[in-house]
């Protein structure tokens, strides 16, 4: 045992867990898709919901196990929670459900503070596990089973996947269109961040105004921008019938990712700006001493040691730009926000969440992907 | 290749051809919405409508909000959407006056925007909806039938003399003066603060819900006309015979040039929306929202029951 020093991390999972559990609604029971409705606790649900406590427990435990044990336990005993946990969701909702059709069952307090109790445990048991393979495999078995549960129709009865389930056709296509916005919108913001920053990091004289007018740009409301846009897209068109036939239009995909490449615009330049400007004096001395051109020593020196801090920007970039391509949707050009501002319309709150999680799971992933490109262009020697 | 299967794929050619001239000479029409579930509605009508008599539709629902949709349609990027009567009045031709006690208002201001925009934009207003989709209280039917409460005279009588009442409303419903403020002035009412339950930033729902589960003593609740949870709660809506607040019927919006080249399109929308009265928007509505079916099986459904699709 190590009473002294525990895994504190874990610790707070646990709390959270348990509290939550035993104090607040883990489900949530509505006569149909708008009104309020009634919470039931984990308990109330039934019996098995003290398998979950229990589960819980013994990682509080385990928790002041010797740091040898310790990472291992709680890799089996967080993904136990995390399973337990949606199959409890699942099982639970379909009761509660039971032959209705207009009724629907939703996710509550305590049941997103299990989840998030959850990722505490993983990500405290990766702290103490150093094997990167066990790492892997704590990271992933719980989302694993989570997946195949959602693909099995587990979740059936949760309100939010009734809603996916009546839109399951535009769902994936809005999907689609949402990371094509973005992506496209990445694709521009880059092509006129980058040499932007460079521009900047070239000329005191440009670099105030290049900050000042894409910061400027980003301070310009969203929805005022788009709606702006309207009109000279629209002049566009009509002087140049042409483009309608490439898709170019006053409203649709052309003034969403016009907007959204401004909105993109300023993490980029900025971020090629830092990253030439943090690379050391003395490395580029070195460089010229070496008798390097100046294109040896941009491509060979500056180039290598700048390129984190520009990937950086990017990562920021898209990050934002997976978010406000929710925007989108509002001025035609579709997205995820179709789903997100017709369900604030309506007041069907499933329906929100069915445009918010995937939003967050595409920027999650985002942001990890950026990262790792990051880590990999490190230069060997710095690393 | 025999002489059979020859014969079938000529027949396949003239067949394209001829539908294709057909959707040549039908043209090509934009259709447009805004975000709302009664709006994705309405647009999916026009589209199905307009798609069943042959025309090729290019779709953009929803579009956006009344200001982005709108300027679309000025801009010729879509060339029909349904807009309200009272949107229009209200954003788009303000110094418009209208007698608000006038029996005939909701006809008047229906005349004024149909003139004004086809004067000034060229957009030409088709027949609306007799269906007003505008702020209300909205009661339960318990309370409406013991009190003998049908209007808001009867309302403010009720008041007057006493009554239980307790009004959920959002806080932009309580103070906004075109809002609950209006109805008082209008009727001579006032309710004490103790009267009042404001839920920020509430939606109709939920305080339709409250009324109808008498949460906290809540009896009465800010509404929309046509909400399709009215209905189905055991609610029912107040009339508004002073005109308190502007009449927001919902009529289909098009663009000048395009009527003139198919003025038939007015032949084929018009019965549809002459059909669409209050309960019936409410049903409608109610489908969506509530039991979340789309706003494209409803509309097909209710256009096929009413043999405008075959």
């Amino acid at each position: 045992m190590n009473l002294t020093n525990p895994n504190r991390i874990a610790l707070l999972g646990c709390l959270l867990a348990i509290s939550s559990l035993l104090w607040l609604p883990f489900l949530e029971l509505k006569a149909n898709r708008l009104i309020a409705g009634q919470g039931y606790s984990l308990l109330e649900l039934g019996a098995a919901g003290w398998w979950l406590l229990g589960v819980v427990f013994l990682a509080a435990f385990s928790a002041f196990l010797k740091p040898r044990f310790r990472g291992f336990a709680l890799a089996i005993l967080a993904n136990l929670v995390l399973i337990a946990g949606v199959i409890l969701i699942g099982a639970d909702a379909s009761k509660l459900l039971g032959s209705s059709t207009l009724a629907r069952v939703s996710l509550a307090p305590s049941a997103w503070l299990m989840l998030v109790s959850s990722s505490f445990l993983i990500f405290a048991a990766l702290n103490d596990l150093e094997n990167i393979w066990l790492k892997r495999l704590t990271s992933s078995v719980g989302i694993l089973v989570f997946l195949i549960l959602l693909l099995t129709g587990g979740l059936g009865s949760l309100s939010v996947i009734r809603e996916y389930q009546t839109r399951m056709d535009t769902f994936w296509l809005e999907l689609g269109r949402h990371l094509g916005l973005a992506f496209l919108a990445l694709i521009t913001s880059s092509l006129f961040g980058i040499p932007l920053g460079f521009w900047a990091a070239r000329s005191k004289r440009f670099e105030g105004f290049i900050l000042g007018f894409s910061g400027l740009l980003q301070t310009i409301p969203s929805l005022a921008l788009l709606a702006l846009l309207i009109t000279p897209f629209s002049a566009l068109v009509r002087t140049f019938p042409i483009l309608e036939t490439v898709g170019i239009r006053g409203i649709g995909f052309a003034p969403a990712i016009t907007a959204l490449t401004v909105y993109g615009l300023l993490p980029i330049a900025r971020g090629v700006l830092n990253g030439l400007k943090a690379v050391p004096e003395t490395a580029l001395e070195a460089g010229r001493g070496m008798g390097m051109t100046a294109r040896q020593l941009f491509v060979g020196v500056e180039l290598p040691l700048a390129l984190g801090l520009i990937l950086n920007g990017i990562r920021t970039s898209a990050v934002q730009l997976v978010g406000l391509s929710t925007l989108s949707s509002l001025i035609g050009a579709g997205g995820l926000g179709v789903f997100i501002f017709g369900g604030l319309g309506s007041a069907a709150n499933d329906l929100v969440l069915l445009g918010a999680i995937p939003v967050l799971v595409l920027a999650v992933l985002t942001d990890a992907g950026f990262r790792t490109l990051e880590q990999a262009s490190i230069p060997r020697g710095l690393r | 290749m025999n002489r059979k299967r020859l014969q079938s794929l000529g027949l396949l050619l003239a067949v394209t051809l001829t539908s294709l001239a057909l959707a040549q000479q039908k043209g090509t029409v934009a259709i447009g919405s805004k975000l709302d579930s009664e709006g994705q509605l309405l647009g999916q009508m026009l589209r199905l409508t307009l798609e069943h008599a042959g025309f090729t539709v290019k779709a953009q629902i929803p579009t956006g909000n009344t200001f982005v949709t709108r300027k679309a349609l000025l801009e010729g990027q879509i060339d029909i959407y349904p807009e309200y009567t009272g949107s229009a009045i209200n954003n788009f031709f303000k110094g418009q006056k209208i007698d608000p006690t006038a029996p005939s208002r909701a006809a008047q201001s229906f005349a004024i925007v149909k003139t004004l925009d086809l004067k000034l934009n060229n957009i030409a207003w088709l027949e609306r909806a007799p269906a007003n989709n505008t702020f209300a209280v909205a009661i339960p039917k318990t309370l409406a039938t013991r009190e003998g409460l049908k209007s808001l005279v009867n309302l403010a009588t009720y008041v007057n003399k006493g009554g239980v009442l307790k009004v959920a409303g959002s806080q932009e419903f309580f103070e906004r003066s075109d809002a609950f403020p209006s109805f008082e002035k209008a009727y001579g009412f006032k309710l004490k603060a103790d009267q009042k339950v404001v839920i920020a930033g509430a939606t109709t729902s939920q305080t339709e819900q409250a009324a109808a589960s008498n949460n906290d003593g809540v009896n009465a609740a800010m509404a929309y006309g046509t909400d399709g949870a009215i209905a189905a709660l055991g609610l029912v809506v107040l009339s508004d015979p002073k005109g308190a607040q502007p009449v927001y019927q919902p009529a289909p919006t098009i663009r000048g040039e395009v009527l003139k080249k198919h003025p038939e399109i007015a032949g084929l929308l018009n019965p549809i929306f002459k059909g669409l009265t209050l309960p019936v928007l409410q049903n409608l509505n109610r489908q969506i929202d509530l039991e979340g079916k789309l706003p494209q099986e409803v509309a097909r459904a209710y256009l096929a029951s009413k043999g405008f699709l075959k």
